[in-house]
Order: structure tokens, then sequence, then C-alpha cells
């Protein structure tokens, strides 16, 4: 894991409102290697999901700010213009699966179609090829071929989820953004899922980033896990350090809340909500909910400090070195 | 949108349509207007329909003048009399034709026969004799003389040909009414009613009573009109034709140019049917196309779009369109552009720009745009088919306004000179007081239509709205 496969730095999106600007993701960097997965954990509203459309650059309208740089293999494609990342890398290199994949299915469109849209629209396929393809990518992730020829709402939830992972993968890119793709799915389909990522992974050496609110799922499929609060990054850890010496006050939190089978353990919550994003609190955005909260959280914000190597933490109490 | 195992296609929405009894009804009246229409232009091509509705009164002179339908007899409960056409140059039963050189001199008496059975509860409306004489001197000199089943026989006129196509319109000839009057009130010497006519004469049972109050029975049975002609050269010839007019005519009867209803009825149904579909069609897919631009790319263009078709909605239409119908004599197809022209901005562009902007946020097109389809792509393979269901309803219902607009303006006055409509014959109707004369047939046979293809689409309607919005669905 020398030179990394996706960098990310300082990475901004701001969204201009009627109230105010939103600073949905403000300032996050991190690295993914090839064949890598990097969870992103944290509450709804955190900026999990406007994190991703900013690495895939799928913006709103009323994007205010946007800044940073995404280096894939090296090469800043920040510095693209929307045609050139359009044709050259959303779904060719970087492809994503939405949250309620249900949805991203159009209605009217057969599935095969649907799955072969990409080829078309992206590498100029003609359609009987492009169909091949798809019913080959279908195969591939447990779906019947004759799927291909039906409308969506003739399959299930998890068969829609696979289809939409077909869609995804059928680019060949060599990024795959997860947004929350088993939110919607009951528990043995989401297991199901979640073997069928893992098994695409190992095959086809691709890298997830995998966004979730679930930090119990997350540990499935994490190398690295990073948790976001309120537009900030702030824990980055391996996967096997951070599932078991979480360092961060939230984290911690986070993974109290986490229920676990067989002992009566009390789940614990955070008092409150995230901040608003348009104006969120002065020094570290987490005070006003941790109880570890020190005078110095509430005036200034707290530096990013590398703990250990490749373990991050955004914290005061960690910032005069641990 | 549609429930599992539903069809798809044309034909599984013919299907589905047929589910609903709106729908079968609605179905069985287009395709009996779809078949009129077929055989209106296979059996009258246009050329051909505006030849004999343009034609001059020559044309239809053996048809009798504003005839009801003949089906009108079931309601009126009497023989309605039809026309009997007799013509000695066409050779057949009740005709027959004598030529009798006269000897020693270049002369010859024709004498021409038409028999013919008056079995009918009512008179005749009129009567003609049209001659058909070829004659290179003197004209012929003619005597007609009239038997009636009673046996009564007597001369009607003598007199010498003015034309070699000279005509004598029997039913309203002075000289017929005073011979017969005058064989009659010989028989009855009676005040006779100011009420006698030639009609009543020829074909009624002449009483002293019915003399005198002018009220006749019609005198059934057999009669014959003989022509006796003396032609004053060998070669001379002369024919006849005997028209005795009836009161109903065919199945539409006729107008008061003896024009049969039958030809704007029939070439009514075509005409009716595209403008309808043509301006509802083009109207709806230019409104949807616009609505579309306007919620998928927002901004100034959809500002813009939003106040132009604000403008359009105030825009008193049917004024405007009297104004330009007045203005520019037009025929159907350009009044059909300007009926497009001015519905393009139309309210419909407001309903379906807000099913745009719902559909534009949705997941599916988010993600169709991060795969990076283009615009172009979204709007005809995303957005498009997701509408098209509400609109088609809408298209279908849109099809009676249309329709009912065309015949507003013909019957106005304002439509195409010189096809035949169904508005025009109201119009026609309206102009020669037909309601007036209780022609009522003249009015409620192009009304019938009217409505028929305004059923036919709003029962459509119906049906597809059930189809495409399940919430109506009865249980």
């Amino acid at each position: 894991m020398s030179a990394p496969l996706l960098e990310v730095r300082n990475l901004l999106l701001h969204y201009g409102t009627r109230k105010g600007v939103v600073r949905a993701v403000d300032g996050v960097s991190f690295t993914l290697g090839a064949g890598e997965t990097l969870a992103i954990v944290g509450e709804s509203g955190c900026g999990k999901t406007s994190l991703a459309r900013a690495i895939i650059r799928l913006l709103p309208r009323n994007v205010h700010r946007f800044e940073g740089q995404v280096l894939l293999d090296g090469a800043d494609v920040m510095k693209l213009s929307d045609e050139e990342f359009r044709r050259e890398v959303q779904w060719r290199k970087i492809s994503m699966v939405f949250q309620a994949a249900q949805n991203s299915l159009n209605p009217v469109l057969k599935v095969g179609f649907q799955v072969a849209e990409p080829l078309m629209v992206h590498m100029g396929m003609d359609r009987e090829e492009a169909i091949a393809e798809a019913r080959k990518h279908l195969r591939m992730v447990g779906i019947h071929e004759s799927f291909a020829d039906r409308y969506p709402f003739e399959l299930s939830g998890g068969m829609k989820q696979r289809a939409v992972i077909a869609m995804a993968l059928i680019t060949k890119p060599r990024v795959v953004i997860l947004d929350e793709p088993t939110s919607a799915l009951d528990v043995i389909t989401q297991a199901n899922i979640m073997n069928l990522l893992k098994t695409i992974k190992r095959e086809l050496g691709i890298s997830y980033i995998f966004i979730t609110h679930d930090i119990a799922l997350s540990s499935e499929l994490a190398d690295k896990v990073m948790v976001m609060y309120a537009g900030h990054m702030v824990e980055l850890a391996g996967a096997d350090e951070f599932y078991t010496k979480p360092l961060h006050p939230y984290s911690q939190k986070l993974m109290a809340s986490v229920p676990t089978l067989r002992t009566d353990k009390k789940l614990e919550f955070i008092p409150g909500a995230p901040p608003s994003l348009i104006n969120p609190p002065p020094g570290c955005r987490f005070h006003p909910r941790c109880p570890y909260a020190m005078d110095v959280c509430r005036r200034e914000e707290p530096p990013t400090v590398e703990v250990k190597s490749g373990h991050y933490v955004k914290c005061w109490l960690h910032a005069g070195g641990g | 949108m549609s429930a599992p195992g539903a069809e798809f296609g044309l034909k599984g929405v013919v299907r589905e349509l047929l589910t609903y009894k709106s729908g079968i009804v609605g179905l069985a009246i287009l395709g009996f207007l779809v078949a009129l229409s077929l055989y209106a232009v296979i059996a009258i091509p246009y050329g051909e329909a505006i030849r004999l509705w343009r034609g001059q009164e020559a044309m239809w002179i053996d048809n009798p003048r504003t005839a009801a339908p003949e089906w009108v007899e079931i309601f009126v409960g009497k023989k309605l009399p039809r026309t009997i056409r007799l013509d000695s140059r066409v050779p057949g039963a009740g005709v027959s034709k004598a030529e009798i050189p006269l000897p020693g001199m270049n002369m010859k008496n024709i004498i021409i026969e038409f028999r013919f059975r008056f079995d009918y509860d009512e008179l005749p409306s009129e009567m003609n004799l049209f001659y058909f004489a070829n004659y290179s001197g003197v004209p012929p000199y003619i005597k007609l003389v009239w038997k009636k089943p009673s046996g009564a026989e007597f001369e009607l006129i003598r007199y010498s040909l003015q034309a070699p196509d000279d005509r004598l319109y029997v039913s309203i000839s002075d000289a017929v009414l005073s011979a017969a009057l005058s064989y009659y009130t010989e028989k009855y010497p009676v005040n006779v009613s100011d009420r006698v006519t030639v009609l009543k004469l020829l074909f009624g049972r002449v009483t002293p009573k019915a003399l005198e109050s002018g009220d006749f029975e019609v005198e059934k049975g057999e009669y014959v009109l003989r022509v006796e002609a003396t032609v004053f050269d060998r070669k001379d010839d002369l024919n006849a034709k005997l028209v005795v007019y009836g009161t109903v005519y065919g199945i539409a009867g006729t107008d008061h140019l003896r024009r049969p209803l039958e030809i704007p009825l029939l070439w009514g149904a075509p005409i009716a049917l595209s403008f309808g579909l043509t301006a509802s069609l083009i109207t709806t897919f230019l409104q949807m196309m616009i609505a579309v631009m306007s919620g998928w790319y927002g901004g100034w263009v959809d500002s813009l779009i939003q106040r132009v078709t604000e403008l359009y909605m105030i825009i008193p239409f049917l004024p405007f369109l009297i104004m330009v119908s007045v203005f520019y004599k037009i025929d159907i197809w350009i009044l059909l552009l300007v009926v497009i022209a001015l519905s393009v901005f139309g309210g419909g562009i407001k309903g379906t720009r807000a099913l745009v902007m719902q559909l534009k946020e949705s997941p599916y097109i988010e993600a169709a745009r991060a795969y990076g389809a283009s615009d172009f792509r979204i709007i005809f393979l995303y957005i498009i088919p997701k509408i098209l269901p509400p609109v088609v309803p809408g298209l279908i219902g849109a099809v009676p306004g249309y329709v009912f607009l065309e015949a507003g303006l013909a019957f106005l006055g304002l439509g195409d000179p010189f096809l035949p409509t169904w508005g025009k014959v109201i119009n026609e109707a309206y102009t020669n007081g037909a309601l007036y004369r209780g022609l009522y047939y003249w009015v409620l046979e192009p009304a019938a239509m009217l409505m028929l293809t305004a059923f036919a689409f709003a029962f459509l309607g119906f049906a597809l709205d059930k189809i495409v919005n399940p919430r109506l669905r009865e249980l």
C-alpha cells in the first residue's frame, strides 16, 4: 500500500442556502489504498453523503464552496472540468451505489437495460453488447439472467440492491462508493448483500468507500474506519484498532450504543443532536454533547493529531501527544 | 405503476381497457367511427365528396327537398312516400313508349305511358316531368293525360315544348291546376277551398267535401300519366322522365339543396377525428416537451416559459380564433395550425412541469446523472416515460374539445369553406330554419354524431384514467 489509490486532501463542500452557508464537508482528508475499504460512520446529517458526492462530483446546484484535492492515482481530478470529469472519472473510475437503492432504478426501464446504461453512456457500447455484459454482471451478483428482461417492480428489495451493485461494477471502476447500501433491507438480506460485497472485493480487488450509520455493520467490511461529526473527520484509524480502542469521545459513545447479543448491556446514547452546520458551535463541534468537555474545547478547534501510525484523532484530550 | 402481471405495450393497454365497461363502450364507438371514416374516404374520395357537395342543383334534381330519413316512419306510424322515378330512356316496368307514324305526313305521334303504384299514406312533395327532345324544326306538341286509380281520367295540359330539355313542374303549374279544377268542378259544383293544390287533386280522393275543406285523403292504387306528343319530323325523337318526389329519402334525408345528408355525415367523421386527434396529439406533445424543458432546466428558462404560459392563459382563445377566421378565410388545416399555435403554451404546462420538478429529485434520476447520462437521455428515457401516464388520458380527453371547437366555428360560418362537416350541416340547418320548420332530423343527425364522438373519447379517457391512476379503480 505504498502509493494510495485515492487521496483526499482538505476537501471542502459548502452549500449556499437562504438561511446561510451549510458547511457540510469542512476540511476532510484521508487516503484509500487499492483493494482497501474505508468505512465512514457517523450520525445522520454529519456530512457522510456530502463527502461521497463531493468525491464523485455529483453536486446540487447550490454549491457555495467546493475546494480541496482529490488525487486519483496521483493525479488531481479536481482540476478537471465537469465535462472531463464526467467523461473520464465518473463511473469509469469511481462509481456509486446510492442510498435507498430500491429507488435508484428507473421503474419504466427493464433491469438489464438499466444495468447496461453506464456502458452505453460511457463506453459508447451498442445496445446488444451492453445488455449481454449486463447479464454477465447480473449473474455475478447472483441474479438469474432472465431477470434482465423484467421491470424493477418485479424484483425484491434484495434483488434490486444486487442489480444496483451490478450497475456500479459494470464499468470496472477502481473505487465504489457504497452509500448506506443496506439501509432499507431486512437483516438476512443485509447479510447476503454484505457477503456479496466481500466476495466482489476479494475477486475484483475493488476499493470501497462504505458509508453507514451502522457501526456494527461497518466492521464486516472495513479495513479503515473514519468517524465524521458535523462535517469534520474526528477519528480515522485501522479497523482493528478502532473497534478495540476508539479514542475520540464521540467514537466511544457510538461504540457504546451498539447492541450486542447475549450480554445484558445498557445501551448508551448521546444526548442532543448533531449541531446545525450553518452555525456550528465554536471550538470543538462536539463539545456541547461531550462528557469530557474542557474550557479549551469551547474556545478553540482541536487539531488533528496522529496518535499512532495511521490513527488520527481530532480531540483536545489527545492533542498533547496522547 | 402497474400491478404485477400486467401486460405492457399497446396490446396490454387495449386488453386492460376492455376490462372496464367504459373502455368497451369507448372502444366500440371509436371503432364504429373509424370504420365509418374509412368507408367514407374509400367510398367517396375527397375530390368526389367536394364535387358532390358543391354540385349545382342539377346534380340532385331527382331528390326530394328537405326530406326526412326513411326511418322516421317508425315514429310516425305511416307509410311515407318514397321518390318514384320513371324514365322512358330506361325501359322497365311501368314505362312504355310507342311511335305511330302519321300516314302521308312527315310526322309521327309518340306516346309515352308512365304507370306506377302509389300506396303511401301521404301525398308526394313534388312532381316534375323532364323532357329530352331531339328536333330540328318545329318543337314537339305535347298533351298530358292523367288517370287515377278510381278511373277518373283528364287532360292536364297541352303545349309546345320551349326547349329540347324543357321541363314541367307539374306540382306548381297553374295550367295543370286550372285543368284539374275545371274537370272536378264540372263534376261537383262546390266552393273550392284556397288550400287545394295540384298534388291534392292529382293524388287525393276528390269528394265535394274535400274540395270545400281542402283536406284530401290519398287515393291509393295505380296511376297513369300519358304523354301524347306529336313530332313534326319522322327523325325527331322525344323522351321523358317523371319524378314523383317523396317526403323521405335514404338513411339520412336531404337538405334544402336536395343533397343527401349521408355525404356530410359520413365525411364529417374522418374530418372530426383527424382534426380532433391531430390537434390534441400535437398540442399535448408540444406542451409536454415545453413543460419538461421548463421543469428540467429550471432557472431563467423556467421563468421565461412560465411567464409566457401565463400570458397565453390570459389571451382569450375563442375570440382570437374567430378574429383570425374572419380576416383570413382559412381552410380546416390552416385552422388546425392556428388552434395549435394558440394552445401550445396552455395550462397543461403547469401540471406537467410540477410533475417533472418532483421527478427531477428522485433517486434514479440522480443515479442516471451520476453515471453521466446526458440531459437528452434523461429526458427521453427517464422523465417522459414516467410522466406519460397522466398525460395520455388528458390527451384523449382533449379530443372532443377540439372536435366541438371545429364544429362551433363551422356553425358560426367560420369553418372550412369547401369540406362537408357536421358543424356546417348544423349551420345550414340553422340558416334554413330547420327547427322552425320541424325538420329536426337535419339538426339532430350531425349533433348525434358529434355527441357520439365526444362519448367515445370521454369513455376512453375515463377507462385510461383508471388504468394509469389505480386509486380511481373500483373495488
